[in-house]
């Protein structure tokens, strides 16, 4: 097998999963760090470099609110779903179940052939 | 940390002016949170190395930047076969070109110096190369999706625009090649060399192509007006027979060019006529044979084209005509 392929298709397959990963775990807030703490506890850990571009990103997209707080003596900026976010988040999740039970669908049909 | 704010300084150095501190404030708070973490699990201050090693888990300081930037590439995924294919062909004509060079400089006796030959043919390249990607980066700016449109109206495509651009003239390919090519026809009427290569030392364009640049220029012209209106009909496949006498036009005064061209002969003389010498007439001849040939080829295929478009043209005339009575079933007094 060639890793350099399988390690792109898996870096493809993460990305879109990481999306909503990140927009399903912010139903609650949550800053930066506690984030990816709360993710990786989950079996999805993400790096700071991934993560923090993608939640600008997704506040650009209005999909996420944050502001600056103080907590345990430290600035932290923490972030939660917008409006659009939450709306967004449930057509994902009807999209993404709609997915995964074709796929596993395609999987049982192999598994039983 | 020293080691934090050493790298978080050189990240900010990459990230754009208006989100800096922004951004810096935020990594700096999550690798702090990090260390304190580790340093509870340790049950100590991390030391030096520690706290080396958990800065360089984060990479590159340009390369974490980099994720922070608008998403950019010159020619995207949609434009991208028909950036291929363009250029592609736009340097193989240039190869080309500096291949006939060669062999008419060396048909002439005059080799130029290899060295300066594979420099000027590597300039050539490159710049063919520029000017391709600006056009089709151009056109990627201005969104692909609002040059095709979001949707795909199947039923009121016609099936010639679906063998056109199954057989590769795709509009957007000859829209730039149509460019490229005026835009190196303007170039060449005022340095020959751009044609003649190293033979314009010896060669030049004879008064013909003085007499035709303003009418090539106007067919090529016409040309890029056609492969816009075709781009036009792929986005609303309604065909008219302006379009259609507009592909006729080019064909037809393309042709009167070529058939003009034919009864000259003389498209290449000596640049300097007062020296002549038997070998350079000889390739003189040879010269104006091959282009003379390959002329009478064109205008054998543009002929064809012709009587393609007029066939287009009157098939387009019938279809828009209203449909006879009998053919739409239609009785007389029912």
């Amino acid at each position: 097998m060639n890793p350099d392929l399988l390690s792109s298709l898996r870096l493809e397959l993460r990305r879109g999963c990481l999306v909503i990963a990140v927009l399903a775990q912010l139903r609650a807030e949550h800053y930066g760090y506690t984030l990816r703490k709360a993710l990786a506890e989950q079996g999805l850990a993400i790096d700071e470099s991934t993560l923090y571009p993608l939640l600008r990103r997704l506040e650009t997209q209005g999909l996420l609110v944050s502001e600056w707080r103080d907590e345990d003596k430290r600035t932290k900026r923490f972030y939660r779903l917008s409006p659009d976010g939450k709306a967004m988040l449930k057509e994902l999740m009807v999209e993404w179940q709609t997915i995964n039970a074709s796929v596993s669908r395609i999987f049982g049909r192999r598994s039983a052939a | 940390m020293e080691a934090l704010d050493h790298y978080l300084k050189y990240v900010k150095i990459f990230l754009p002016r208006a989100q800096q501190d922004d951004i810096i404030r935020e990594l700096s708070e999550d690798i702090q949170s990090q260390a304190e973490d580790k340093e509870a699990e340790l049950g100590r201050p991390l030391n030096r190395m520690e706290q080396k090693q958990l800065v360089g888990r984060l990479g590159h300081p340009a390369l974490l930047a980099g994720r922070y930037g608008p998403r950019r590439q010159l020619v995207g995924p949609e434009l991208f076969p028909f950036y291929w294919r363009v250029l592609t062909l736009a340097l193989g004509a240039n190869l080309l070109a500096h291949g006939i060079a060669m062999a008419v400089s060396f048909a002439s006796g005059r080799l130029v110096n290899p060295t300066l030959r594979a420099v000027s043919a590597g300039f050539g390249l490159f710049i063919t190369f520029g000017v391709v990607t600006i056009v089709f980066a151009v056109l990627d700016y201005a969104r692909p999706k609002a040059i095709f449109g979001r949707r795909w109206d199947s039923s009121r495509m016609d099936t010639n625009t679906v063998v056109r651009v199954r057989r590769g003239s795709h509009p957007i390919s000859r829209l730039v090649t149509g460019i490229i090519f005026m835009a190196w026809w303007v170039a060449a009427h005022r340095s020959p060399a751009l044609i003649l290569g190293a033979g314009s030392e010896v060669f030049q364009l004879g008064p013909v192509w003085d007499s035709v640049y303003p009418w090539i220029l106007t067919f090529a012209l016409v040309s890029i007006v056609n492969a816009g209106l075709d781009l036009l009909h792929v986005i609303r496949p309604q065909p008219t027979r302006v379009h259609f006498a507009m592909k006729l036009i080019g064909s037809c005064g393309g042709l009167a060019v070529l058939i003009f061209l034919l009864t000259t002969g003389d498209f290449v003389v000596l640049a300097d006529a007062s020296a002549p010498s038997t070998r350079l007439d000889f390739s003189l001849k040879v010269i104006n044979q091959s282009i003379y040939w390959g002329l009478a080829i064109g205008s054998v295929l543009l002929a064809g084209l012709a009587m393609i478009e007029l066939r287009a043209w009157n098939r387009e005339g019938s279809a828009q005509q209203p449909p006879h009575p009998r053919a739409r079933g239609f009785v007389p007094g029912k």
